[in-house]
């Protein structure tokens, strides 16, 4: 019955990746991948209640925490410049 | 029983915030599909982990995992939203709170 729900999950990826290939600015494209980041601590803690293995967790606690970091790391880097003007020559 | 429940409606739920995340018309808009699919989606699929594996160790972690992502995503959601809003991306919506953080 799990495999149910990850594949739920894996089709909401799917979705996702639509916005993450033709958002129109930066911002959508970052909101995209870390919708998808946390989709995927989802997938990681029910493989690992799949397989019936406890290191799955720690990894997806980790991915967690790394997701986060690069989330505000980039939208730090973002801060200062134009993302919705097109660019003139 | 109650926790495949959980995990069935979670599923549900980021199916949900993933249709709106494709179909919100704006950056300010879709965080809040985003934030559906976090607290909706993978809390309500934790939980149900959390009620599957009842007095042992991964329900501990799946605690703290719980309460890692209800800390930190609208962290991250803010974050994201302040940095489009400080470069210029304009808001569907007709009136602007935040005009004095452009100067």
């Amino acid at each position: 019955m799990i495999d149910y729900v990850i594949f739920l999950l894996v089709a909401g990826m799917f979705i996702i990746f639509v916005r993450f290939v033709k958002g129109p600015t930066i911002a959508d494209r970052v909101l995209a991948g870390d919708t998808i980041n946390s989709l995927v601590i989802g997938v990681i803690v029910l493989v690992g209640m799949y397989y019936k293995n406890d290191m799955f967790m720690d990894i997806a606690i980790v991915y967690a925490m790394i997701s986060f970091l690069s989330t505000l790391a980039v939208s730090k880097y973002l801060m200062g410049r134009k993302m919705h003007e097109r660019v003139e020559r | 029983m109650i926790g495949l429940a959980f995990m069935i409606i979670g599923g549900i739920f980021s199916i949900i915030g993933a249709i709106g995340l494709v179909r919100f018309p704006d950056v300010y808009t879709r965080s809040h599909a985003q934030t559906v699919v976090n607290v909706g989606g993978i809390c309500m699929v934790l939980l149900g982990v959390m009620a599957e594996s009842f007095y042992s160790l991964s329900f501990v972690k799946a605690f703290f995992l719980v309460i890692f992502i209800f800390v930190t995503s609208p962290v991250g959601t803010h974050a994201i939203t302040k940095a489009a809003y400080l470069s210029g991306v304009k808001p569907v919506a007709k009136r602007d709170e935040w005009k004095r953080l452009k100067k």
